[in-house]
């Protein structure tokens, strides 16, 4: 009898626990999603420290002291054009009309997030734009999305980043090349992670973009090499 | 030995080192292919993938689209990008951001399954992008590409030649369509970033685009 009891009771406890998981699954109450994105990016490439720093009007040793709400940048209205069908009388024209193996989808989005970081320049390494002491607000792709839940919980949670040049870290210190937004009088990396190098405790770098040949070959460095590296690239 | 036999055995050796001259030109061409795992759905012949064309309200972007899926079609592979007015594989749209210095963004979309004991579901997350090697797998838990959107930044386009965002644009459809950028100086890609001195799909990128895709009457005739 004592069995049967312990039997039911273990079935019925994982009744329970099953209801109960399904249920918030179902609901999303006290469930967190969190999402990654990524924005594959493209842009000019520089090929050493040099045409790095002629092609930024700026270059700090900065840190990181705080991260804004993140926004999302507007696409242009869609106006859709539809190119003519394609001549083509080669054995591949010939195949006939096109019919993807995919269902078509609309869009899914309808901008790009970026964030704002204030940063305070320990280190104005060139240009007259910033100085020493000075906070500065540099914007960047990608940045943190939340949206609320039934029980007003964060309900779920976008990360994005871009592609060689991930969301910047309230506290580190990292040397940057910049250019100024002469709209907001905001800052942005010269060739997203191509002008990051996060400068470790220890005073060396350690390259953002670790694709990009001249970020790798500054890796490991003193950060001083590098500050007088560009000091000496003439205007 | 007879004159005849001795033609006949260079003769032997000049295409044995042809072939050993072929394999070592093939051989960066392998070694350098890069891939951002996944692919789409492919079942052999043509990969057609609808477009949704969303740059109207601004021409050279609308040209240069148009005119980078058309190169892409016109290349040894199965790439087969088309037109249409409505919901498509892959959209483009323009937007203006004076705050970065990139040209252009590309996502991709792929069904995730996601299991927590014994409950799973599926959600339609962006793919893991990689830098592979060779065609590579997302995972078991990940389905093929299902849609592919790319924008392009006129803050910084729009100063570029007609000639540029051409470049551009066909490198943002290599993307699209599951090629991933080619690091090396050295290797002749369209799937390289920056200014290039060519702005069409390259023989390294027939190559990746035949691994990628492979099985179809085209592949082998690039490189």
């Amino acid at each position: 009898m004592n069995k049967r009891k312990g039997l039911l009771l273990g079935l019925g406890s994982v009744a329970a626990v099953l209801a109960i998981g399904g249920a918030a699954l179902l609901t999303g109450i006290g469930v967190r999603y969190e999402s990654q994105m990524e924005y594959m990016t493209d842009g000019p490439a520089y090929q050493d420290v040099q045409d790095l720093t002629k092609a930024s009007g700026a270059v700090a040793h900065v840190r990181i002291i705080s991260a804004g709400k993140s926004y999302l940048i507007p696409f242009d209205a869609a106006v859709t054009k539809v190119a003519p069908p394609r001549k083509d009388d080669s054995a591949k024209g010939k195949l006939g009309q096109p019919t993807t193996g995919t269902p078509a989808k609309a869009q899914l989005q309808n901008g790009i997030l970026q964030t704002d970081y204030t940063a305070e320049v320990l280190d104005n390494v060139r240009g007259a734009s910033v100085k020493k002491g000075q906070k500065i607000v540099i914007s960047q792709i990608g940045g943190k999305l939340t949206s609320q839940g039934a029980d007003g919980s964060a309900h779920e949670i976008i990360v994005a980043n871009a592609e060689h040049d991930p969301v910047m870290q309230v506290g580190d210190e990292e040397m940057l090349f910049l250019n100024q937004d002469s709209a907001t009088g905001k800052f942005f990396t010269t060739g997203g992670g191509q002008g990051r190098f996060k400068v470790q405790s220890n005073g060396t770098l350690s390259a953002v973009d670790e694709h990009s040949n001249l970020a790798r070959l500054q890796t490991g460095k003193q950060v001083s090499s590098l500050k007088s590296l560009v000091q000496s690239v003439p205007n | 030995m007879k004159l005849g036999n001795i033609v006949q055995l260079r003769g032997r050796s000049l295409v044995l080192a042809g072939l050993m001259a072929l394999v070592v030109a093939a051989a960066p061409l392998a070694a350098s292919a890069h891939f951002l795992g996944g692919s789409w759905w492919y079942g052999g012949g043509l990969l057609p993938l609808s477009y949704q064309n969303n740059t109207g309200g601004f021409p050279a972007y609308t040209n240069a689209v148009d005119q980078a899926a058309t190169n892409w079609y016109f290349t040894p592979t199965p790439s087969d990008l088309y037109s249409v007015g409505g919901a498509a594989n892959v959209s483009l749209s323009t937007f203006s951001n004076s705050g970065a210095g990139y040209w252009a963004v590309t996502q991709i979309w792929a069904n995730q399954t996601t299991c927590v004991w014994i409950f799973c579901w599926t959600s339609n997350n962006e793919i893991p992008y990689g830098a592979y090697n060779s065609p590579t797998s997302l995972g078991s838990n990940w389905s093929n590409y299902t849609s592919s959107a790319i924008a392009f930044n006129r803050y910084t386009m729009d100063g570029l030649s007609d000639w540029m965002k051409l470049k551009v644009a066909t490198h943002e459809l290599g993307h699209a369509q599951g090629l991933g950028h080619a690091y090396s100086p050295n290797c002749t890609s369209i799937m390289q970033q920056g200014f290039l001195a060519w702005n069409t799909p390259q023989p390294h990128d027939f190559y990746d685009f035949d691994q990628l895709y492979p099985g179809s009457w085209f592949y082998g005739w690039a490189c």
